[in-house]
């Protein structure tokens, strides 16, 4: 309990504290609407590296929206941290073999990519 | 108790706080006091949007707990095939509460109990895009907007990731399942 309490805060820090600190030309390149399929991938790779799970990757998700960067790229990132990340691995090999992990991965990539660009597509700048 | 003994006790909350230090201290560098300051009433007015939500997200977890069990799900997606495995899977997912280190041992146990790699794929899906736990954070932070266009576009994703694994990779499942025999969920199993 608490250990939730303290990811919670640390959460709203991030939150808080990220649209001051994450530099917005870099974003604005990166994601930005010229970004392109090239955004789309971008925010697949951020989603796979980024560790902390939901408590990190909702908050990184709501500063880099109100930052002004697309709903694809932010849908994109969220379906790539869910079901990519990197740091989940370590509980899935043991339990369920690298067989089924390279099958759950080949398919959520191709996904993600589509999932993304669907939302570029209906709801892109 | 020393200061090394305290922070061993509390790795996580240690850690948390060295870093939330590090961002303020970037944030006192990059513009002063009055930086630190707008960003801790953001932080602020963000916990107050969440606390709500948490609420929220207890109230439906709770009854979720202790009315389904691990051994109640294993029993209905263990031998399930088909479509309905896969409908059941993306279901138990959605309401399956916990974190990597509580579904992925059910989902090795599911494994080695019969369950066809479609419903485990949908499974491990819906447990990460649909889940009724996580949901709540999701609108506290992310905002309703964008929680309920990405909710609506992933909606689909967990029933048709599974027919596709189950599709293209299904006939595999033995090899798969062979591979996780020397596996902890084998000792699990087994205990």
């Amino acid at each position: 309990m608490r250990n939730i309490v303290a990811l919670l805060i640390f959460s709203c820090v991030l939150a808080g504290y990220g649209a001051s600190l994450l530099p917005h030309d870099t974003i604005h390149n990166w994601f930005g609407p010229q970004s392109g399929i090239l955004g789309l991938i971008r925010a697949t790779l951020t989603g796979i590296i980024v560790p902390g799970g939901p408590y990190v990757v909702f908050p990184l998700i709501d500063v880099l929206y109100r930052q002004g960067v697309g709903i694809d790229i932010a849908v994109t990132l969220f379906v790539s941290s869910m079901m990519l990340a990197l740091p989940t691995l370590p509980f899935e090999l043991p339990f369920l073999g690298w067989r089924f992990a390279a099958v759950r991965y080949l398919i959520g990539f191709g996904f993600t990519l589509l999932t993304g660009t669907i939302t570029w597509i209906f709801f892109g700048v | 108790m020393t200061f090394t003994n305290i922070v061993q006790k509390n790795s996580l909350i240690s850690i948390v706080c060295i870093v939330t230090a590090i961002i303020a201290g970037s944030a006192w560098l990059a513009g002063g006091k009055a930086l630190v300051w707008s960003s801790s009433v953001e932080a602020g007015k963000t916990l107050l949007a969440i606390i709500p939500m948490i609420v929220i997200g207890f109230l439906i977890t709770w009854p979720v707990k202790k009315f389904i069990s691990n051994d109640m799900i294993t029993k209905r997606l263990g031998s399930e095939v088909g479509w309905r495995g896969i409908a059941t899977a993306c279901l138990a997912g959605a309401f399956f509460p916990g974190g990597p280190y509580l579904y992925y041992p059910l989902a090795g146990i599911l494994l080695q109990s019969g369950a066809g790699l479609g419903v485990l794929v949908s499974f491990v899906a819906a447990k990460n895009l649909w889940s009724l736990a996580r949901l709540p954070l999701e609108f506290g932070f992310m905002g309703y907007h964008l929680t309920l266009i990405r909710f609506s576009l992933t909606l689909v994703l967990p029933p048709i990731m599974g027919i596709i694994a189950e599709f293209f990779f299904g006939k595999h499942i033995s090899s798969i399942r062979l591979k996780g025999r020397s596996s902890p969920c084998e000792i699990l199993l087994h205990s």
